[in-house]
């Protein structure tokens, strides 16, 4: 605005300037000045015409051609003077004008003469001398008339000079006054980018300080990898002064020989703008060297960042010795602890097995003794002794069992039973020993859910044995009742043994789970306790993922809680028939992957020993990219490989659009903790081997497998039952009823919108998010069928296929309806546990 | 910008004109036979008559002609000047340095920069439009500058020098 209006004002102020100078430069003022001066020359003129007269009337031969030069000169005057403006100045009929005129008529009336013969001049000469007389006082007017007329003019210029020197100065005062506000206008302007530049000045030393006190080494380079900045704790990392680092290529300062490739690639990377392997990837552990030549362990982060003297690279470098050397000091330190303890185990299992096989030569021994040929007394002490070695031999399970426990090698073998059925059978086989003791056991109604549960019953079995036989140990004349409480549906079953017994101090509540702990406990001492059962249960019941808890009060009775999770793991087998027959088993081609030389050997052999063709793969990543050239009839899939693992293999299988994306995967493992177990499940896989490789685990594995293939992770499957379990006991029947309602109306909304014949590019968007959407719910209600469709069809209409769509929308029909057919009775019969089974 | 051209323009003429070299004045000045237009006198080096150069028409046509038009205050439209430069004249007369006074008929003087001579700017015309100017017509010479040319000669100055009628000029030193 400012600059605008100082423009125009300059712009005003020259015009005024131009318009100002054009007086002085005018031609026509020139003129007129000359003008004047042609003037007063004219009387002269006339003067020297009539001096040239008289003296050619005193000698006429010698001064005729004077006169007639003076003639010509006053002659060319005049004619200057017609020529020149002064004519046209001049005012018709003025005074002027006359005067002109007539001195025109004076040199026009002489012409002749003065061009004629010599004696006719020189006989006129008095009449000339008389007329040029009057000639002169003519050219004395006009000069003078001339002279008033160009004052005239020139007081007109000069007015005119004067207005346009108001004009200008006024216009000088405007530019001035435009200029000034400019000037304030620069001035703050100029205070603002001073402020700015203090800002940035202060932010930039903020940054400076936080660099250079950071507990991090701090190093700055330009894209070439030369140093920029080198702060003080890269300086104490690294062994560089800062001014030593500085300008110089971080490549010769801090990277070790042996990265020295890898980075000079990295570099080029980071110029070119390719995507880097560390740039913006967070922390990475590298290696660096020290000024003395120690290659030391880092990490680092590194970011990219563009500034107007081009891209740099800053790096966030931490020493990592001290950590990386507490990791391997801790790795040993287990490795040894886990050695040790699988040591101790091995001991146990060995001394157990061989304190057991003695133990059972000399119980079969006392059985042999004829009872009839002994009296009374050998016949007790033979008593004590079978009593004692049966107690031995529970003692000594108990440990193996134990130990077994420790070394993760006992065997699980989940699957549905009826838990009801089993409390019953467990309370009544202990009903005649809590007779004999004055007990009732009572077992409280259960939820019909129960009927249909999920574990190992025999590891339950063995649990709730012990808890109810130590019930009815402790308890005399009392009640002993059995309660079961469905917490989350299935999730968290909690079984309770309640007894009105002798109880337990607090003191003794801390330690009864402990192993041997029974012993020296009042508890122990009631009665011939292993002192082992509660350690193993509570054992046995974290190997089930479930927790053994008591709470009692000392002369009122106790309460033992087991809590388990019994509904079925996703994708787990739901009822794993054993293999008996392995004539069952047609010969398949199998993908072995697995990164030990030996495992592999072993696999190798024992599968083509029973008729299978057998492919390697020597890590998860060969396996991968094996898995995406050949389909197999089964993968076996070792977990702990370096790179990628079993787990993330078998995600990477199963979840690409390889030949191998239905094929059963299982898996071997050294380690198969429950917890493991579910992650390998959950990942996809169809079983569990446990190493060491055996022919007759290999064979049960691939029994179990082959029979998943057949149904149990089979891709065409319909419904997923499990999931379906899984969501009807977390909603509950009401919720589920409305949940399931909801779905199937949108089911039927979105396949009337989809089989509408306007495809428009908008609508099909919206039908891709919508079938999106509607995947979610029918996953939640484990209609697999339906996702597979939906998502077939959100592909189609992101693609925007018009020529599937319609042959897909009929598909999701036929789907749903067979769907919901099956799944519309679990509504109508929302307590029904039938659909556990498939 | 104009007076540049002109000069160059001047300059070429003057390279290919014979006379034009210093050598053709190194012979003594030809005696004027004809009516002497212009008679310079003063500080020269060379003359023709007594110490004083005379020209008469034939002489001056004998030196670098130059063409020249140009508008005038005293006339009206473009004009067409012929005649020879100043300094031609000097230097046939063999001036190189001075101040010049130039006098018409009427004993009307001016003094005229030797600068003017110098640089090729000031002319002795006595053609105006292809013919010899009488008196009356200002002849038979008149100084002219090259008026539209040049706007620096559009001033009072060079208007005063533009002298008419004119016959000697004289050289001091």
């Amino acid at each position: 605005m400012v600059f605008a209006f100082t423009f125009l004002a300059t712009i005003s102020a020259g015009w005024i300037f131009l318009d100002l100078q054009r007086p002085f430069s005018d031609q026509n003022t020139a003129k007129n000045d000359n003008m004047v001066s042609v003037l007063s020359q004219l009387g002269i003129e006339i003067i020297a015409l009539e001096l040239a007269i008289s003296q050619a009337n005193r000698t006429p031969s010698t001064n005729l051609e004077q006169v007639r030069l003076r003639y010509d000169v006053l002659y060319s005057r005049l004619e200057t003077i017609r020529q020149n403006s002064l004519y046209e100045l001049a005012p018709e009929n003025s005074a002027t004008r006359s005067n002109m005129l007539e001195l025109d008529a004076f040199l026009y009336r002489w012409l002749p003469i003065i061009d004629g013969p010599a004696d006719e001049l020189s006989a006129a000469m008095p009449a000339l001398a008389q007329d040029a007389k009057v000639a002169r006082a003519r050219a004395r007017n006009l000069t003078a008339d001339a002279l008033r007329l160009v004052a005239q003019q020139n007081d007109a210029s000069r007015k005119k000079v004067s207005y346009a020197l108001l004009w200008l100065a006024c216009a000088l005062i405007l530019v001035v006054g435009f200029l000034a506000l400019l000037a304030g206008a620069m001035f703050s302007l100029a205070r603002k980018h001073e402020a700015q530049a203090q800002h940035t000045l202060d932010i930039s030393e903020h940054i400076k300080a936080v660099i250079a006190t950071a507990q991090d080494a701090v190093v700055v380079t330009d894209d070439t990898g030369k140093v920029l900045e080198f702060n003080a704790a890269a300086s104490q990392m690294f062994g560089f002064a800062r001014e030593e680092a500085i300008d110089r290529n971080i490549a010769d300062l801090i990277i070790p020989p042996h990265y020295r490739d890898q980075h000079d690639t990295g570099m080029i990377r980071a110029r070119t703008g390719q995507p880097s392997r560390i740039l913006g990837k967070g922390q990475i552990q590298l290696e660096a060297r020290h000024k003395n030549g120690l290659i030391f362990p880092i990490d680092l982060t590194l970011a990219r960042t563009q500034t107007s003297n081009g891209t740099i690279l800053i790096g966030f470098l931490r020493d990592i010795s001290a950590r990386v050397q507490t990791e391997t000091d801790l790795i040993t330190a287990k490795d040894r602890a886990v050695a040790g303890e699988k040591q101790k185990a091995a001991l146990l299992a060995v001394m157990s097995h061989e304190m057991r096989t003695p133990l059972n030569g000399l119980i079969g021994a006392l059985e042999l003794f004829d009872k009839g040929t002994l009296d009374a007394r050998h016949r007790t002490y033979l008593e004590i002794m079978r009593t004692s070695g049966e107690t031995l031999q529970r003692h000594i399970n108990s440990v193996l069992d134990m130990s077994r426990l420790d070394a993760g090698h006992m065997p699980v073998d989940p699957q549905s039973f009826d838990l009801v059925q089993l409390i019953d059978e467990i309370a009544e086989s202990h009903s005649t020993a809590a007779e004999e003791r004055g007990n009732l056991i009572t077992v409280a109604p259960m939820n019909p859910d129960l009927h249909g549960v999920f574990s190992d019953p025999g590891h339950v079995r063995r649990i709730l044995d012990n808890l109810i036989s130590n019930a009815v140990k402790f308890t005399k004349e009392g009640q002993i009742t059995v309660e079961v409480d469905c917490h989350r549906g299935l999730e968290e079953v909690e079984i309770r043994v309640i007894d009105t017994g002798i109880g337990i101090t607090d003191a003794d509540l801390n330690r009864i789970f402990d192993d041997f702990e029974t012993v020296d406990t009042t508890y122990g001492r009631g009665a011939q306790g292993t002192g082992l059962g509660l350690g193993l249960s509570s054992r046995l019941a974290k190997f089930l993922n479930g927790t053994l808890t008591a709470v009692s009060e000392p002369g009122a009775g106790s309460a033992f809680s087991l809590t388990l999770p019994l509904s079925p793991t996703r994708r787990a087998p739901l009822i794993r028939p054993q293999f008996d027959d392995m004539a069952a088993l047609p010969p398949m081609e199998i993908l072995v992957v697995e990164d030990n030389g030996v495992n592999r050997l072993v696999a190798r052999d024992l599968l083509t020993k029973d008729g299978h063709s057998v492919t390697e793969a020597v890590d998860g990543q060969d396996g991968v990219d094996q898995a995406e050239a050949h389909k197999f009839d089964l993968i076996l899939m070792d977990i702990s490989m370096p790179g990628v693992d079993g787990v993330e293999a078998t995600k990477q299988i199963l979840g690409g659009t390889g030949p191998n994306a239905n094929t059963p995967i299982v898996a071997t493992t050294a380690h198969a903790l429950p917890e493991d177990t579910a992650a390998f499940y959950q990942a996809g896989m169809c079983g569990v081997i446990v190493k060491p490789l055996t022919l007759s685990k290999l064979r049960q594995g691939l029994f179990d497998a082959d029979w998943s293939r057949g149904g149990g992770c089979s891709p065409d499957a319909l419904i997923d039952d499990m999931q379906l379990a899984d969501i009807r006991a977390d909603l509950g029947p009401e919720l589920y009823s409305q949940s399931f309602a909801r779905f199937e109306s949108e089911m039927h909304g979105f396949i009337f919108a989809a089989s509408q014949e306007q495809q428009t590019p908008e609508h099909m968007a919206h039908m891709a998010q919508e079938a999106h959407r509607l995947v979610g719910s029918a996953s939640i209600f484990g209609a697999l069928g339906i996702s597979r469709c939906l998502r077939l069809l959100q592909d189609s209409y992101t693609a925007q296929d018009t020529g599937k769509i319609g042959e897909q929308v009929d598909n999701l029909s036929n789907q749903c309806d067979q769907s919901l057919l099956i799944l519309a009775p679990t509504v109508r019969s929302p307590s029904s546990g039938s659909t556990l089974k498939p | 910008m104009r007076h540049f051209i002109f000069t160059i323009f001047l300059a070429i003429l003057m390279a290919f004109h014979p006379a034009a070299s210093s050598e053709a004045h190194a012979e003594a000045l030809a005696p004027a036979t004809g009516d002497v237009l212009l008679t310079v006198s003063g500080a020269i080096t060379r003359s023709n008559s007594g110490d004083t150069a005379t020209f008469d028409l034939a002489l001056l046509e004998s030196l670098p002609q130059i063409t020249l038009e140009t508008e005038t205050i005293w006339t009206t439209g473009a004009q067409t000047f012929e005649g020879v430069r100043l300094k031609d004249v000097l230097d046939a007369a063999g001036v190189s340095a001075g101040t010049l006074k130039a006098f018409a008929i009427n004993d009307y003087a001016v003094e005229i920069p030797f600068e003017d001579a110098e640089d090729g700017s000031a002319i002795i015309a006595y053609r105006r439009n292809g013919d010899l100017m009488s008196v009356r017509e200002k002849g038979p010479l008149w100084v002219i500058y090259p008026f539209d040319q040049d706007a620096r000669f559009r001033s009072e100055v060079y208007y005063s020098r533009s002298i008419w009628q004119l016959d000697r000029i004289s050289v001091a030193r």
